[in-house]
């Protein structure tokens, strides 16, 4: 190969479109005397923009997506009419695509290329929306399952959406009649971020429905907006602030591909002569572009981030002051009930304040009630006091108070990491102590960004390492300062509140349902009650997800919605569940209908109808609109889709603040609405917990659904390292199903979604499981075999590739395929609904198998 | 003079497909036809690495569509001229009227796999053309390639692949501009080329 | 007279089953035309196949057998000088199928037009059909001259001087031929300036194998009557033409291992690789021609017959090694997902799609390639039947 002049690295992404212009300029001139053969066919295309030419957001795709060219050869270039549409999968991305019409077709999907360059995005599949909106898997019109013939049968009677919203109703309310508002639950997923599907909420707590949470991520995400509070941009600074990060730990996260929105940053903070650390059992291409790889060995990540702590603790290189003035380190905690010390206790004159719990539930919620006694803590010179009333308390030490034993916060978390010494940390990571101390060391050299991801959330014991982990930006005080804190997919992307008017979702009607998740439906079906309440759940109304296709232990879940008379499913496409339902419900493709999305960018962008709603498809306000009529809710269910979208952003905030409503939106179709300057964690913008501070110490930790469970107070209290739920060494189950299989993140799918695409299908035609050489050659599989993965809960096959990229004794696959993708069996039956309880979330990755060679039938 | 090129940033790449992708789009490319691949230079499939976990792993990645070669391969040997060099932009064209399908251009073309043959009348799993309204036409038993999305350069625009790559490792611009981008890019940066053993003198260059 | 007229009645009937398999081949032709090239086993990453195979071979046949037939002529040599308006004909036909072989290799045989309105004088493969058809051109022109002479219409320097053109026209049809591959860079297994002249001495190996296979058959048959001293000259030069021949695939061979590297990676692929069974057939066959030329006792005209067999299979195996070996090792050997269209027996990943044999000929091409041959047949055998093909003394006689 040959080899061009060695110079230093100069990259210029920031100024790339600045440049392209100016190109883009040049060739103008150019163009005509220098292409002179060239086809030009072309005209101005202002003329065409009909739908969009008026407004501002038009002008930004006029100007930027489309190119003008010198009028000339007018009417050979055919009408063409260019939209704004939000591609708004789960991806991350929420990218504005140029979405081109042609003669009322969809013809092209691209990017629109935004005021800041940075912001440029679009991926492989926001090519491939022309073939989504098309495609043979639409659900075309409301369908029933033929009486008599099983679930996931195939035969469909094709009903009237009358026929269909009253068959609905009728038996919603029979059975509420019969066994209660909470025999009908809704569950969602992850389908879309625009308003479409918040507007669920409000009919549902109408009904007082018992609610089905979102439960991916809801490990990692919850201890992070417990212990850190949810802000503008969830935990962290805005995503732009990567560029400062001087070293950047990609810890759990496939970065390349699920936070691949982020990826540029990622690489313009290397470009700045940022380090890229990455700890991962598995070497992903974020691994091959770092500067050092970590390779952990799975479920021990809680023990890495603690040896950490308690070496800098050690080398006394822990942030004290960050520790004292940010964090809940100087908070005194009774030996006696793991609680904090406060005036009352410790015999401290003080009035009762508000809002100052900790406890239960992530801390939106504040103590609205009578108020507790202030906090204590205690000074340099060890006298206790109030501690807003102490300017320097003490981090550490051990006291009794007014006869109370106590420590600080910070002691009791150092004792939690006193087990985590270098070679205990290195003998369970199974990386050396060299590794971990450099791993140490170059967290210091900040400013430093933790790009988690959802590796260690996905694993059963996703609860100990998540709390260690938000626990590291503490200590090192790598958070709350330009280019340090949390990002990945804990952060950085807005949380979508600004400017929404969230009382839409409640009604005169407003009922409280109970509220569970997947995890505990098989418990409750079998139970018929749920937390010390009969529920007799009758009915699951399924939108933007699909749990059958991509949540985990659908094998449990099958069996536990053979109880459940009539799930509804309302989707774009057949997916597994849509199958699996007895009415299903069309929903247009997201390029058909008007709404917004105010996540996770820091835009309010408006997503254009570039075409009408195909075959009889309905937006899910127009749903919402039905089964609320349906359901004699009367006329605060009697909007259209506009009606709905007006009243989502008829609030003060966004009125007020940022000149927004429906109207105005439709016209500028992109606003901006949250600041690129964001630096979160500081006196300045304090944390949003109940404290302000930091909280890693929990007082009062209770499991999230269940609350009839008693949950381990002074484990939860602090980060802790425990076993998976099956992927631990000791499990006998290991010698049956000797392989941990995890999914990655699929460039050509969210989740389920693309993952019918021709186009994409063309680079990876089926699924795959790819595992390494050394796995392979014991169990006697080639590449390119098909492979047959399976334990007591389900079976599925691969074609088998050998990948050394996998840590031995790990496997992966794709999340996620559809159930007719698979030659035989499914992946998501090989998981189990198996969780923790305080904030439980599904954990695919915790599933062992078993691998053997599978002779395709011909 | 106008010669125009990209520099790809291997360092950069994340084999997303984004490129090949938008390529397929824009210029309403038949179904199993790609002008744009993300090759693997690792295992045996796409993605996989090669070596010994976990000191020993390589994997890298390679977009690779059509060099649009100073010296094309492809341009000397086809007998009608078919294919061939644009003189004021360097672009290798391709001319699907007059192609006789010999594919003698696609044995003559060093770079695996960057030519494509129709072998049968080109399919589309939509029943109506997308991409571009002026992309090329698919002619059944004739050979084709990138073809710069001349379409586009003829309009001013930027070539489709050239547009967004999600992690910003495309580099097009002209390389006869010593002002521009792309020549910039390449006289600090570290590049490759592929096969340039073979005399073609691609204008590709993988920036490393 | 009876006996000629029954000869000729066998060679009317061979003829008319060459019709009938050109027929079949150019509805099955017509059928690739229609239903498109994906019927052959040809894709993108092995674009040529068993017609190119043939057409290379065939050029071959047809320049080695106007060679020897046209050097006695051209050196006034006295020589097999009966067999020559055979060996023209035989010549012509052969490059009819050659060009047949072309035409239906092409995707667009309705635009072969173009090959005049826009030649690309550059591309060795206009090269190659300027001088087939001049080739075919002269070919016929020396026949029509021969015959002249022979009733003495014209002088013997005309023949001579005919006779150098069309042998020039021979080697050059066939190192152009050879250009077509060995100018590409781009194919390891191709690029070699000793293509040329070793695709001229495999040209003379099966030119004369073919010459006196087809003699000894026609004598037997009572067409011609030939010396018998005449086939040991020709046993011998075939002798010679092949030792030339794997000498220089030794040369070859050599040149391509010595320096490791890819060129290594062709030697493995023919002595061990997917494409060793065509090479070990050659070199076997090849060895065992050369013996069986060389050593005065097994030149008996049976085994003679079987050793020109041998060597015309063995340059044949020569083709499909060149040809096929030319694709089999890819020169950006990284992974992709190869769709239909990409290579023969697709498969993910570089191991499944070239650990084996890139390419085989699909039915279709099979009968296409009937056709084109029965084509062949049909005018040989025509040819044979009704011009004046036999030597001029027994015409007489
Ligand atoms: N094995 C394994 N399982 C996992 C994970 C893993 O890593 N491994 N990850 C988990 C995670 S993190 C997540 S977030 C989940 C995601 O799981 P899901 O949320 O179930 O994701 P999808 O499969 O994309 O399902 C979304 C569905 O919503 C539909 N949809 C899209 N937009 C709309 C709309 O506007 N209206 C309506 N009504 N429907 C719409 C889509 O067509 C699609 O069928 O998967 C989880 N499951
Ligand atoms: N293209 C595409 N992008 C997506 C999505 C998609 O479906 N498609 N989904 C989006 C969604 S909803 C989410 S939640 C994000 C998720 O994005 P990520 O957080 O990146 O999640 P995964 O892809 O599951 O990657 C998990 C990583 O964790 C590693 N891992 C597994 N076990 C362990 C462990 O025990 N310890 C450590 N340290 N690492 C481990 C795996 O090797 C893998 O590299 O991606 C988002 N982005
Ligand atoms: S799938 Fe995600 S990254 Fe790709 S275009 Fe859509 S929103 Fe953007
Ligand atoms: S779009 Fe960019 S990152 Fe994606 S494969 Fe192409 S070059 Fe690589
Ligand atoms: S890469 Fe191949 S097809 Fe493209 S110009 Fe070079 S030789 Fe021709
Ligand atoms: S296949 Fe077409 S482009 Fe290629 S050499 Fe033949 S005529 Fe030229
Ligand atoms: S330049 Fe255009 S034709 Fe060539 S690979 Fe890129 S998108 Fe395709
Ligand atoms: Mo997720």
């Amino acid at each position: 190969m040959q080899v061009g002049p060695t110079g230093p690295l100069v990259f210029a992404c920031c100024k790339r479109s600045e440049r392209g212009g100016t190109m883009q300029e040049e060739k103008l001139q150019k163009s005509s005397a220098v292409l002179k053969d060239a086809p030009r066919r072309g005209l101005t295309r202002r003329s065409f923009l009909k739908a969009t030419a008026a407004t501002a957001g038009a002008a930004a795709v006029a100007g930027v997506a489309l190119d003008t060219l010198p009028a000339a050869a007018e009417g050979q270039k055919p009408q063409e009419e260019v939209y704004q549409g939000i591609c708004r999968g789960n991806c991350g991305g929420g990218c504005r695509i140029a979405v081109t019409v042609r003669e009322g077709k969809v013809v092209k999907t691209g990017p629109i290329l935004n005021e800041d360059p940075m912001e440029n995005l679009i991926c492989a599949r926001g090519y491939t929306h022309t073939q989504r909106i098309y495609a043979p898997e639409r659900i075309q019109y409301p369908a029933r399952r033929v009486e008599g013939t099983p679930r996931g049968g195939g035969e469909w009677e094709r009903l009237s959406w009358d026929d269909a919203i009253k068959y609905i109703c009728d038996h919603w309310k029979e059975y509420q009649k019969e066994f209660g508002d909470s025999s009908i639950a809704y569950s969602y997923g992850a389908g879309t971020y625009a308003q479409n599907y918040y507007v669920y909420m409000r009919l549902f707590n109408s009904l007082g429905a018992t609610k089905i949470a979102q439960e991916n991520d809801m490990t990692m995400l919850n201890y992070s907006w417990k212990m850190l509070g949810m802000s503008l941009y969830m935990v962290g600074n805005s995503r732009k602030d990567q560029v400062n990060a001087h070293t950047t730990f990609i810890w759990g996260c496939n970065a390349s591909i699920g936070t691949f929105n982020r990826w540029k940053y990622l690489m313009a903070s290397r470009d700045n002569g940022g380090k890229l650390v990455v700890i991962d059992p598995t070497y992903t291409v974020a691994a091959q572009k770092a500067d050092f790889w970590a390779p952990i060995k799975p479920g021990t990540d809680a023990a890495l981030a603690m040896a950490m702590i308690r070496y800098w603790h050690e080398n006394g290189k822990d942030d004290k002051q960050y520790l004292a003035t940010m964090t809940v380190a100087p908070f005194l905690v009774r030996q006696d009930t793991g609680k904090f010390l406060r005036s009352d206790e410790a015999g401290i004159a003080a009035e009762r304040e508000a809002g100052v719990a900790t406890g239960g539930g992530f801390g939106l919620g504040m103590d609205q009630g009578e108020g507790k006694f202030p906090l204590v803590a205690v000074d340099e010179q060890g006298n206790p006091g109030l501690l807003k009333e102490i300017a320097a308390p003490a981090i550490e030490g051990e006291f009794v108070i007014n006869g109370i034993p106590v420590k600080t916060a910070y002691t009791m978390l150092l004792d939690r990491c006193d087990e985590w010494t270098l070679p205990a940390a290195s003998a369970k990571c199974e990386l050396s102590e060299d590794v971990i101390t450099q791993l140490a060391e170059m967290y210091l050299d900040g400013p430093t960004m933790l790009h988690t991801g959802f590796g260690i959330d996905h694993r059963g014991n996703g609860d100990g390492a998540s709390h260690a982990l938000c626990t590291l930006p503490l200590v090192s005080g790598q958070i709350g300062k330009k280019g340090a804190g949390v990002s990945g997919n804990l952060a950085g992307a807005t949380t979508g509140f600004a400017g929404d008017n969230w009382m839409t979702v409640v009604t005169s009607k407003m009922k409280p349902g109970a509220t569970t998740n997947m995890t505990y439906i098989p418990q409750i079906v079998e139970e018929q009650q749920w937390c010390g309440q009969p529920m007799h759940l009758k009915s699951i109304f399924f939108y933007c997800g699909n749990p059958l296709g991509s949540y985990s232990g659908t094998t449990a879940l099958r069996k536990a919605f053979e109880s459940i008379d009539l799930l509804v499913t309302a989707d774009t496409v057949w997916s597994d569940t849509a199958k699996y339902s007895d009415v299903v419900l069309p929903v247009p493709h997201w390029f058909e209908y008007e709404t917004y999305r105010t996540c996770p960018n820091d835009y309010l962008d408006f997503n254009d109808a570039a075409i009408e709603p195909q075959f009889e498809s309905k937006p899910d306000c127009d749903i919402i609109r039905l089964l609320g009529l349906g359901m004699d809710l009367g006329p605060e269910f009697d909007y259209d889709n506009a009606g709905f979208h007006a009243m989502f952003l008829d609030s003060d905030v966004a009125r007020d603040q940022y000149g927004v409503t429906w109207v105005t939106l439709k016209q500028q179709k992109h606003i901006k609405m949250a600041p690129d300057e964001f630096i979160y964690g500081n006196q300045f913008i304090p944390f949003a917990t109940e404290t302000g501070r930091a909280e890693f110490y929990f007082e009062n930790p209770v499991p999230e659904f269940d609350k009839s469970r008693q949950l381990d107070q002074e484990l939860y209290a602090l980060p802790f390292q425990s076993d998976p739920l099956e992927t631990y060494d000791t499990n006998p189950l290991l010698e049956k199903y000797p392989i941990n299989l995890m999914t990655h993140r699929d460039k050509f799918k969210v989740h389920t979604a693309f993952a019918k695409c021709p186009w994409l299908l063309e680079i990876q035609p089926e699924p795959t499981v790819e595992l390494n050489p050394i796995d392979a050659e014991k169990y006697g599989i080639a590449e390119n075999d098909y492979v047959r993965c399976y334990n007591d809960r389900g079976f599925c096959v691969f074609k088998a590739h050998l990948d050394p990229s996998l840590r031995p004794g790990t496997a992966w696959t794709e999340h996620t395929w559809l159930d007719d993708q698979y030659k035989a069996g499914h992946y998501a039956d090989l998981t189990s609904l198996a969780c923790t309880h305080f904030f439980p979330t599904n954990t695919p990755f915790d599933t062992l198998v078993a691998i053997e060679k599978y002779e395709l039938e011909a | 003079m106008t010669h125009y090129g990209m520099a790809i940033d291997l360092k950069r790449c994340i084999a997303c497909h984004g490129c090949t992708l938008a390529c397929k789009s824009a210029n309403n490319l038949p179904d199993g036809v790609r002008y744009n691949n993300v090759l693997t230079d690792g295992g045996q499939y796409m993605d996989t690495a090669r070596g010994t976990y976990p000191n020993d792993l390589y994997r890298k990645y390679y977009p690779v569509s059509c060099q649009h070669c100073e010296n094309p391969a492809c341009v000397k040997v086809c007998p009608v001229g078919a294919t061939y060099k644009d003189p004021e932009t360097g672009v290798v064209r391709q001319d699907s009227d007059k192609c006789i399908g010999c594919r003698m251009c696609m044995s003559a073309c060093p770079y695996t796999g960057v030519r494509t043959f129709n072998w049968e009348e080109p399919k589309y799993s939509l029943d109506f053309p997308v991409g571009d309204y002026d992309a090329p036409e698919h002619v059944k038993h004739t050979v084709e390639k990138c073809r710069f999305c001349y379409q586009r350069l003829a309009k001013g625009e930027t070539p489709a692949c050239m547009e967004v790559c999600g992690a910003f490792a495309r580099h097009w611009g002209d390389l006869d501009d010593p002002d521009s981008e792309i020549s910039q890019l390449i006289a600090t940066r570290e590049w490759e080329q592929l096969l340039p053993e073979m005399g073609t003198k691609p204008s590709v260059y993988y920036l490393i | 007279m009876v006996e000629n007229a029954k000869r000729s009645r066998g060679l009317v009937i061979a003829g008319a089953i060459g019709v009938v398999l050109a027929v079949i081949g150019i509805v099955f032709w017509m059928m690739q035309l229609s239903g498109g090239m994906v019927q052959t086993g040809m894709r993108n990453l092995d674009s040529w196949g068993l017609y190119i195979t043939m057409f290379m071979f065939f050029v071959g046949l047809s320049a080695g057998g106007l060679i020897i037939s046209s050097i006695p002529n051209a050196f006034g040599m006295e020589g097999f000088g009966g067999i020559s308006k055979v060996a023209i004909w035989t010549s012509i036909c052969c490059t009819v199928a050659a060009i047949g072989f072309v035409v239906v290799d092409l995707g667009q045989p309705v635009r072969l037009w173009e090959l005049f309105a826009y030649s690309n004088l550059g591309s060795p493969l206009m090269w190659d059909i300027i001088v087939l058809a001049v080739y075919l051109i002269l070919s016929i022109v020396y026949l029509v001259f021969y015959m002249r002479y022979e009733q003495g219409k014209t002088s013997h320097a005309a023949i001579r001087v005919t006779s150098v053109i069309a042998l020039v026209c021979a080697v050059l049809v066939h190192s152009v031929t050879a250009w077509i591959f060995g100018l590409q860079q781009g194919h390891e297994f191709w690029y070699t300036a000793l293509l040329g002249p070793w695709f001229v001495s495999s040209a003379l190996v099966c030119g004369t194998a073919l010459v006196m296979a087809l003699c000894i058959g026609l004598r037997a048959a009572g067409y011609l009557a030939l010396e018998q001293a005449y086939i040991v000259k020709m046993a011998k030069m075939l002798a010679a033409f092949i030792a030339v021949d794997l000498y220089f695939f030794g040369c070859d061979l050599l040149t391509s291992a010595f320096p490791g590297g890819s060129g290594a990676e062709v030697v493995d692929m023919l002595v061990s690789g997917p494409l060793a069974p065509f090479f070990w057939f050659e070199v076997i066959g090849c060895a065992i021609a050369l013996v069986v030329c060389v050593v005065p006792a097994l030149r008996r005209n049976g085994l003679l017959v079987g050793a020109s067999v041998l060597a015309i299979l063995g340059i044949l195996c020569k083709r499909v090694q060149l040809l096929v070996g030319g694709f089999q090792i890819p020169n950006i050997p990284f992974a992709n997902v190869e769709g239909p269209y990409a290579i023969t027996f697709g498969g993910n990943g570089i191991d499944a799609a070239y650990g084996q044999l890139v390419y085989a000929p699909a039915p279709i091409e099979w009968v296409v390639t009937l056709g084109v041959l029965g084509l062949a047949v049909a005018l040989l055998c025509f040819g044979l039947a009704y011009l004046n093909l036999k030597p001029a003394s027994q015409v007489e006689a």
